[in-house]
Formats: structure tokens, sequence, C-alpha cells
């Protein structure tokens, strides 16, 4: 067990911190910019992943296999989190014909 | 079974059988029930000795043991004088409802019922949590006897009374509320005499007497918190009115006189500013109504005026103003009760609501005539009505207390003769118009009504000593002096 | 005999008949109205004479039963008083209202308010008992609001007129205008003096008074407030021209012998107080020198017969007034009593002319009437020749007597008074002049209707003429070597010692006196009743136009007080009620509408707009945490 993180250990957890960082914030950006629902949609995907890349590798770094677990769980989810959230632009797409996230406004209170 | 809680029980148990009865006995019911009450409380009258149990008729429930919430009522001398009119001027409009045509529902009977039965409740209260939550309980009826049985534009005014009332009725449920968290475990908040006896310090007084007046100015109606007023008023059914006009706005000085002694030295370190909002409502009312045209305000504003001079009573703290306070509530409930009436006969036969499009009515009804000018003498308060009375020991008081203020208030008399002759010559005097030309004669429910009101009014305007004399029991209970 | 059985007998009998004509009226045989209406006053007249034949000993406190009462501060009993000062005002009253009754009966027999107006005179006169009888100042109060009601209900007698009941609404405000200051008075009272009894108002000034006292003057000059109120001085005056509106027998009644009588009465019955303030007795003289000059100079101009009787009254009032102001109490209560007497008989003769000429009020149309009126000539003359101060009628000795009271504490006031007096002489016989002799200025067929009015009218008029004529004698002057008997009377009750004044003053006033009044009524003659065609004023000049119109008191009241109150009243209800209260009371209200409001804007529904600011939120909160 020791011995996998003296492998990673090779390169440098500040690449990996990095790395998950640059990933969340073109995330963040795409969400934040893009208007197509779907793109949005697959940028908080890729948010999710930052954030799972980030806990896989410290956990790692650390030696402890509790971060790695929670990203299991956060995978499933995210897996059940996609597929309602599909089908929800489905639906949206079938009634408005479009996936451009400034028309959906239906949430207005 | 002499119990304030039997004098509750009536008018509630009744109220529910008018749910019930259906149109054509619910009128009865309710009238048998009103009635009931009216006798169990001469009844209670009857054996109570103020000198030897001051109060009388307990009734005790312990509601919530756990935060020592209980409901507690009884008879006073306080609240004796309030509950009188609360009977008396709920059998007249009951009374005033069953006339020819009368289209009203059980369920407003039913309504009726527990107004009164909330009425009761509020002024037997026998602690401060009694005394809020049946401050608030008696909105509901009322709430609903407006939103189903007034006017065309009794939603607004409904809901702007409402609101206006709630607002208040919150500030004091904080303000209790921090009593009962403050004193938690020395003391109970059973009676008003443990009440009393509990001083805060000045600091919270000073905040707590605000919530106080602010509740209670908005419900009596105190100048400038009185805008809901006129526009309920006009909405209203009438005979609802009549327990509105002449019970509800009671409630509100009520409330001053129960709680005033609390807060003794606020009540005289603002005495000027307080008094001077209800002299202005004296001055104001007067010459709003003075300028009136429709009838309803034109009471509305009268009151407006009546309940200022009252209000400005209680804040002297005094004896005479107490005394004066407590019968002139008295005087005035069956004072603007007969004026509602008054004004109920006027538009129920001719549907006309403005004071000018009455003339003459005089010449054909001269019966009618005299009781609306009797009832007028009160409401202007000449002597030998009962409304002189109430009004020679405010001004009394004020004049005693604070001479200027007492001159301002006492414009009443001046004010309160001009709007009143001018809707009385206005529609009884002049050439009969053709608006009134099928103006019946008085129906002899009307008649009754009347002839109680006149009687009343006369009886308490020349022998008042004993009626007034409660007062001072309630004075020195309040403050603590023994009686010798 | 029992004091409580006689004020029974005295005070009751009015209120019975009340009672029955009021609730029956309509349904009983007018002759049993008019023996109910007129045995009240009689009964209570019988009392009267019961009282002043055997009560013996100063006076008679009588409560009745504790009114209403506060610990510490006052017991108020219903109670009365009869005293030497009352049973004088007792017979006015009862006397004169008996008399005054018994006309009515004529007066108004034809009128289909015949039991109604009969139920109001006898309410009126209850009222007024109990004005001077009450043992209190608040009995006196109730009295004092009675009259005013039962005033206000007799001026609008005719109430379908609309003119009449302005009259009447105006004479009820402003009487209760001075009401306020009498009320005001009565807590002051109770404040200082403990107590609202005469008796022990009296026993407590007499203690503990002190000349001067600011206090005592405010009590006085609030009561005097009251005073110019009901007994119409300036600046509360105008409403007794227009009372007028009433049926003749009111005017005689009410608004000549007792009712604006009363704040005479008042000041009288309560001296005590006022002897101790000279401030306010010089406030009292002065207004009474005022009054009474100006109403003299508006009567000079009028055309209404029962106006010019109306000023006169006001100007009467005004001489009372200066004689209490110079303390000469006795001659106020005198002058009163020998004008009730006078001023009613003139009141009920003009009743008789305008009854004669169906109606007809304006002395520019009538003349010659003496002819057809023979008695109510007679007794017309009779009156003119009392209040015009004749030797030897009634107003000779109250006039000459107030005068020379007047004259031995101040000459100015003297003066004004004796310019009144001259103003009285000629106003008095241009009406008597104007009326009876000359032409007729009406309408030929007019004259042919012109009859004398029925007997049940003319014995009053007859009685009130033997009044007029000898009632003066009750009080000689000094002079004549003759007893000044109602001083010895009500010197009794009102402790006042007699002013002196030189005999040469007294022979002089007298020649003055009678040489001015021969003159006047050789001018009068001769401008009224002998030329052809007799001027009328009509307001060409500027000065008389200000005297016609009453010196522009009315229309200055209505510019300063009634009509700025109007427009406030009317633009609260337009704009200051829902304009600024409403909104002012609502501004929590408002708050919370129009925060909801910006809140709700927040809530786009926008996606994107939802995710920036989550995302922004975050950032937030990131560095708030990182920096704290």
């Amino acid at each position: 067990m020791n011995t996998i993180p003296e492998l990673i250990r090779t390169v440098p957890l500040q690449h990996y911190l990095v790395l998950s960082t640059c990933l969340f914030f073109i995330g963040m950006i795409g969400v934040l910019v893009r208007r197509n629902i779907i793109i949005v949609f697959m940028c908080i995907e890729i948010m999710l992943n930052a954030v799972n890349l980030l806990m896989v590798s410290v956990s790692a770094y650390r030696g402890e296999a509790s971060g790695q677990i929670m990203v299991l769980f956060i995978m499933a989810v995210a897996a059940a989190e996609v597929s309602v959230g599909l089908a929800i632009i489905v639906m949206m797409y079938k009634n408005l014909k479009t996936t451009n996230i400034d028309l959906f406004n239906q949430l207005k209170g | 079974m002499n119990s304030a809680g039997v004098l509750i029980l009536i008018p509630f148990i009744f109220s529910l059988l008018c749910f019930v009865a259906g149109k054509k006995w619910s009128s009865v019911v309710a009238l048998i029930s009103s009635v009931g009450s009216l006798f169990y409380y001469l009844l209670l009258l009857s054996s109570y000795n103020v000198k030897t149990n001051y109060v009388a008729f307990g009734f005790y429930y312990d509601w919530i043991p756990s935060i020592r919430a209980s409901l507690s009522f009884g008879m006073d001398a306080a609240n004796l004088l309030v509950l009188l009119l609360t009977q008396i001027v709920v059998c007249l409009a009951v009374l005033a409802t069953m006339v020819k045509g009368n289209t009203r529902t059980g369920a407003y009977y039913g309504l009726i019922g527990l107004t009164h039965t909330f009425l009761n409740a509020f002024f037997s209260s026998q602690n401060p949590m009694t005394f809020l939550i049946f401050f608030e309980a008696t909105l509901i009826p009322v709430y609903f006897l407006i939103l189903n049985f007034g006017g065309p534009k009794r939603k607004q005014a409904v809901f702007k009374f409402f609101i206006y009332t709630v607002f208040g009725g919150m500030l004091m449920l904080a303000a209790i509320l921090f009593y009962q968290s403050n004193m938690f475990p020395q003391l109970r908040l059973d009676s008003w005499a443990e009440f009393y006896q509990f001083k805060l310090s000045l600091k919270y007084q000073y905040w707590l007497f605000t919530a106080f007046f602010i509740a209670f100015a908005i419900k009596a109606p105190i100048f400038p918190f009185h805008t809901w007023q006129a526009d309920l008023y006009s909405q209203a059914d009438r005979p609802t009115l009549m327990i509105l006009a002449a019970l509800l706005s009671k409630m509100g000085i009520f409330g001053f006189v129960r709680f005033n002694f609390f807060f003794i030295q606020v009540v005289y370190d603002w005495f000027n500013y307080i008094t001077v909002l209800c002299v202005i409502g004296v001055v104001y009312g007067a010459i709003i109504a003075w300028r009136q045209k429709d009838i309803i305000r034109l009471i509305a504003y009268s009151s407006l005026s009546h309940i200022g001079l009252i209000a400005a009573g209680t804040m002297t703290l005094t004896n005479i103003g107490m005394q004066g306070a407590m019968f002139a509530m008295l005087a005035h409930g069956l004072a603007v009760a007969g004026l509602v009436f008054v004004a109920d006969v006027m538009i129920r036969r001719t549907n006309q609501h403005t004071v000018d499009s009455f003339s003459g009515i005089a010449r054909n009804n001269p019966r009618f005539a005299v009781y609306f000018f009797i009832i007028l003498l009160s409401a202007v308060g000449l002597p030998l009505t009962c409304g002189f009375i109430g009004e020679f020991y405010l001004i009394w008081a004020l004049v005693e207390f604070k001479f200027y203020i007492g001159l301002v208030a006492a414009l009443t008399l001046i004010f309160g003769a001009a709007y009143m002759l001018r809707w009385y010559q206005k529609t009884m005097f002049g050439i009969p118009s053709a608006n009134i030309l099928g103006f019946q004669k008085l129906s002899l429910s009307e008649d009754y009504i009347f002839l109680i009101l006149v009687i009343l009014i006369l009886t308490l305007g020349l022998f008042p000593a004993d009626w007034v004399g409660f007062g001072q029991f309630a004075y020195k209970y309040m403050n603590f002096i023994p009686d010798n | 005999m029992d004091a409580t059985l006689i004020l029974h007998l005295i005070l009751w009998p009015p209120l019975i008949g009340f009672l029955i004509n009021g609730l029956f009226g309509n349904s009983i045989p007018k002759w049993a109205v008019s023996i109910i209406a007129c045995l009240g006053p009689l009964t209570s007249f019988t009392g009267t004479v019961l009282a002043y034949k055997f009560l013996s000993g100063p006076a008679h406190d009588i409560p009745l039963y504790t009114w209403f009462i506060v610990e510490g501060s006052a017991k108020i009993n219903f109670g009365f008083y009869i005293d030497h000062l009352a049973i004088i005002m007792l017979f006015v009253v009862t006397g004169v209202g008996s008399l005054i009754h018994a006309y009515s009966t004529g007066y108004m027999h034809d009128d289909k308010g015949y039991s109604r107006f009969m139920a109001y005179m006898n309410l009126f006169l209850f009222s007024m008992l109990l004005l001077v009888l009450g043992s209190n100042l608040v009995v006196l109060f109730a009295g004092w609001e009675g009259v005013g009601l039962c005033s206000f209900l007799l001026i609008g007698f005719w109430f379908e007129n609309k003119e009449y009941n302005k009259a009447a609404a105006k004479a009820f405000i402003m009487n209760r205008i001075g009401d306020l200051g009498f009320l005001v008075a009565i807590f002051l009272i109770i404040n200082k003096f403990g107590g609202i009894e005469f008796t022990s108002i009296h026993e407590t000034l007499m203690e503990e008074g002190q000349l001067n006292d600011p206090q005592i003057a405010l009590i006085c000059l609030m009561l005097f407030l009251g005073v110019c109120g009901k007994s119409a001085q300036i600046p509360l005056f105008t409403w007794l021209p227009d009372a007028m509106a009433g049926p003749t027998p009111v005017s005689a009644l009410i608004h000549a012998a007792t009712m604006v009588t009363a704040g005479i009465y008042l000041i009288a019955r309560m001296y005590f107080l006022f002897d101790y303030s000279p401030l306010s007795l010089n406030v009292i003289a002065i207004t009474g020198c005022i009054t009474a000059l100006i109403a003299a100079t508006i009567a000079l101009k009028q055309n209404d017969i029962k106006k010019i009787l109306a000023y006169s009254t006001v100007s009467q009032l005004g001489y009372m007034a200066v004689a209490l102001g110079v303390g000469s109490y006795i001659s106020a209560v005198f002058h009163l009593m020998t004008h009730a007497f006078f001023k009613a008989l003139l009141f009920l003769g003009a009743g008789s002319v305008i009854h004669g000429l169906h109606g007809e009020q304006d002395i520019s149309k009538m003349g010659g009437l003496k002819s057809k009126m023979k008695w109510t000539y007679a007794v017309m003359l009779i009156g003119t020749l009392a209040i015009v101060g004749c030797p030897p009628f009634a107003g000779f000795f109250s006039k000459d007597e107030i005068l020379a009271s007047v004259y031995s504490k101040n000459f100015w006031y003297f003066l004004v008074l004796a310019f009144a007096s001259v103003f009285t002489a000629w106003y008095m016989f241009r009406l008597l002049f104007a009326t009876f002799h000359g032409q007729f200025r009406g309408s030929e067929v007019k004259f042919e209707k012109v009859h004398e009015s029925s007997y049940s009218m003319v014995i009053p008029l007859i009685v009130l003429a033997l009044f007029s004529m000898f009632g003066g004698f009750a009080g000689l002057p000094e002079l004549t070597g003759g007893e000044h008997n109602l001083y010895k009377f009500l010197v009794q009750t009102i402790a006042q010692t007699r002013f002196k004044v030189s005999h040469l003053f007294e022979y002089s006033l007298w020649g003055i006196t009678i040489v001015a009044l021969i003159s006047i009524a050789y001018l009068t003659y001769r401008k009224y009743a002998t030329s052809s065609k007799v001027v009328f004023e009509s307001g060409n000049s500027l000065v008389s136009k200000i005297i016609l119109n009453k010196f522009y008191l009315d229309e200055l009241y209505l510019i300063l007080f009634v009509n700025p109150l109007k427009k406030t009243g009317s633009w609260i209800i337009n704009q200051f009620e829902y304009g600024v209260i409403d909104r002012l009371i609502r501004i929590p209200d408002t708050l919370i509408e129009s925060s909801s409001i910006a809140l709700k804007n927040l809530q786009s529904g926008k996606l994107s707009w939802y995710l920036l600011s989550t995302a922004v939120s975050i950032l937030l909160i990131v560095l708030v945490f990182i920096y704290r």
C-alpha cells in the first residue's frame, strides 16, 4: 500500500492542484458564459470532475482512502444527476424548441 | 353557578346553535342568547359587592402549565360598566337586525354570538395573557362579519382594518411575552394585582409602553392611527356597526384603563405628547365630522373625537379621569349605538347615505325625531343625559392636570354641537324632500330599541352616582390604596 | 310651611305640563293643552308667592339627592336653594312666564304645532327654574344648558324654514362657546374651593380669599365668558337679533325677560367671588359699556320691529353688566326685573302688531295703527315710556339707579351709558311713532284687515303694562324720601353697600333726563309721525351702511372663524386625511411592499443570472473567510 504513494509522489502535488483549479475555472467560466444549456451542463460536469481530481490526488498524497471513496459516491450521484438533468433538458427542448439558457426563465418568482 | 365563565359560555353555546339553526330561527336564538346573557349579567351584578370582594365570580383555567400561561376571567369594578354595555349593545344590535325583509343567515348570527363571546371574555379577562388572546380573537368573527355581510368595498376596508389591528396586536404580543419571560420563575401572571406589583426597570417600560400604546391606539382609535375606521364603518352592516362602534372601540380604551397604571412613570413623562395626540383627535375628528356628507363616516369621525377625549382622560391617571373614562365608555357606547341605529333607520328606508339627501323627516315622524334628539343630546353632552357626566369628569380631570390641554379638549362642547346639530337639522328639519316620501313610521322593534336607549341615557344622566362610583374602587385597587 | 314642599310646588309643575303636552299633546283637545300649559307656570307662581310669604330666614338649602360624587374632591348634589335673590328671580320668571303662556294661547292658537309649542315653553320654564333654584353651579349649569336647548328648539320652532334653523343653530353654538367658559370655571372653582355649593364657596372664600388673586380673576373671567354667551354681550351677542326668528312670545319670554338675564343672575349669584377680582369687574363694566353703546347704535337704523327690540335688549343687558361691573349688583337685579316687565310688554305688544298685520314686521310698512289697535297702542306707549326712563315709570327708577351708581364709581362709564340712553330714547320713540302715528304706508286692503288682538293676548299686555308703570316703586331712590324695598329685601342675600351720590347730581340727572326725553320725543315725532313722507334708512352713506349691517360683525366672524374652519375641514377630507395621515401611518406597510417588489425583481428566472449570482456569492464568502 505504501509503495503506491511513492510512485504518485513523483509528480508534485502542486501540479494536481493547478490542474484541478484550471479545470474548475474552465468549467465555471463555461457555465457563466455559454448560452447552450448542454454545454453549460457539460461545464458543470467539468467542475465536478475538477473537484474529484483534487480529492483523489490529495487523498492519495495523504495515504488515506476516505477521499477516494467519497469520489466514488460523487460519481454515482453525478451519474444520477446527469440522467435527471438530461431528461429535464430534453423535456425543455421539446417544449421550447431551444437550448438557449436565457430563454429558460420559468423559474421566475 | 355565579361565574364569569358562564357569561362567556352562554353566547358561545347559542352562537353554535345559530350556525345550525337556519335562516328562520337563528335570529330568535341570537335574541334569546343576548337577552339571556343580559339577565345573567344583571344577576351577577345584583350579587356583586365591590367592597367585600373586589374580583368576583372568578373562573380560572390552567391553560399551558409549562409556560405558566393561564386563562382567568372575573368581574371587577373596572370592567363592570363595559360588560353591562356589551350585553345591552349586543341585545340592541340583534334586535336591530329583526326587521321586515331580514335576509341575514344563521352564520351572521353565529358570528355575532362569537363576537359577543370574545368581547365578554376580553372585558372580563383577569390577566394579561387572557387579555391578549381575546384582544386578538375578537378580530376573527368581526373580520368574517364584514367580509361576508358588508358593503361593496368591504374587502379593501376589512383588509386595512385587519392589517392595522394585527400589527398592533403583534407589538402587544411581543411586549407580553417579554414580561412572561422576565418574570417567569418568580411570579405567575395570574391576576392583574400580581401584574401591577411587578415593576420592570424604567428603560424597558418605555419600550413596552410604546408597544401597548400603539396596539390600543390603533384599536381605539386615536389620531393618527384612525384611517381604517371610517372606511371600515362605512362598509359594515349597520347592526354589526353598532357592536363595532360601541364595543370594539372601547377595547382600546379599556386597554389603557388596565395597563396605564402599570406604566405610571412613563405615562406621566409622556403625558403631554399623548394627550396632545388625543386632543388633536378631538378637534380633528370634529372638524371632519362637521364637513362630512356621508352619515356613517360622520359617526365614525365623531367617535374619533369622543374616544380621543376619553383616552386623554385615562392618561391623567387621576381618580377623576379614571372614573370619567369608565363612565364615558358606557355613555359613549349608548350614544353611538343609538346614532348608528338612527343612521340605520334612515338608510334602510331610503337607501340614501348622505346628509343632504334627507330633509324634513320630523314632520311625519315626530317620534323618531324626539328619540334622535335625545340621543344627540347625550352625544353632545347636555346635562341630565349620561353623556354630560362622562364629559364633565373627563374635562375636569384634564383641566386639573394640564389647563390648556383641558381647554382645547373642551372645544368638543362647541364642535360637537356644531356637527350634530348640522346632521339633525339637515335631515330632520326643513321641507320634506322627495327622498323621504315613503319614510315609514317606526316599527315596534325599532321603537323598543330607541326607548331602551333613551331611558338608559336619561336614567344614567339623572342618577349616575353609584355607577360612577365603581371607577373609584377600580382606581384604588390599581393603586393599592386600602379601602377605608 | 316646609321649604321642600314649596320647592316641589315651584319646580315640577312646568315639567309635568311639558311631559303631558309633549307625550299626549296631539291626542287631547286644544283647550286642554292650553289649560295644562298655563297651569304649570301658574302653580309655580303660587309657590313663589308662598315662598315669599312663609319662608323665613336668609336661605333654605334643599339637597334632593347626591347627583354624583368624587371622593376627595367634591360632592355634587342635585340640590336647590331658595334665598331672596332666587325669590325675586322666581317672581320675574314665573310671573312674566305665566303671562306669556296666557298670551301664547292666543298668539299661537292656530299654529299646527300648538301643543308642541306649549310643551317647549313649559320645558323652558322648568329649565329656567332649575337655573334659578340650583344650589350649586352644576345644577345651575344644567338649567343653563337646558334653557339654551329650549331656546334652540323655540327659535327653530317653524323648522321647515332653513333660515330659522340657521338662526337656531347659531344661537346654540354661540351659547356653547360661553358654556365652555362656564364649565371650565366650574372646574377651576372645584379645584380652588374644594366645593361647588354656593354656600361652601362663599364660606371658603371668606376664610382664605385674597383680593386680586389671579386664580379668582381667571375663574371670574371664565364665568363672564359664559355670561357673554347667554346674556348676549360683546363679542358673542350676534345670535340674539337672529334669534328673533322664533315666534314672538318666545322672543318676549326667552330673549328678553328671562333667559338672557340668566348671565346677570349668575354674576349676582356669585357676587362674592367677583368682589375679590376688581380686574374682572372692570372687564365686565367695559364690555357692558361697549355692548350698550354699540347695540343702541345699531338699533337706531333697524326697520324690523323685532330686531329693534332685540338690539334694545342687548343694550339694556349692557346696562346691567355695567351695573354689575361697578359692584352695584342690586341695581342690576332691579333693572333686570323692571326690564323683564317692560321688554316683555314691548315684545308682546310688537307681537300683537305683527298678529294684527298678519305677519308684517317692517316698520317702514306700518304707520297710523293707533286708531285700529287702541289697547296695543296704549300698552306700547307705556312700555316705551318705561324703557326710555320717563318718570315715574318702572324704567326710570332702575335706570336712574344704575346711572347714579355708575357715576359714583367711574365718570367715563357713566358718559357712555348716558349716550346709550339718548340713543335708546331715539330708537324707541322712532319705533312708536313710525308704527302707530302718521299714515299707514302699506296697501289700503291690508289696512282694512288690521284688527285688535283677542282678549287672551290683550289682558296679559295690560297686566304687564301695570307692572311697567308701577314696578319701579319697589325701589324708590333716597331723594324721594321713599323706601328702597328691593334693596332692603335683597341685601339679606347680596351684602352690598349702597352707593352715594350727591343730591345735586340726582336732581340735575332727573332734570336732564326729562328735558332730553321731551326734546327727543319732539324731534322723532316730527320726523316719523307728522311728515307725509317718512324717510327710512337704506344705508346710502358709509356710516349708516356700517350700522345697518351691524358693524359687519357677523361677516367678520364668518371670515375669521367659520370659513377657515370650513375650508380646513374640506381640505382635510379631500387631501390631508388620505393624502398625508393615511400615507404616514402606512409607512411600514409601504416599506414592506416596496422592498418586496425590489426583491421580486431579483428573481428574474434567468438561469445565467442565478448561476452568476451563485458564483459571485461563493466567491465573496471565500474572500470574506480569507481576509477576515
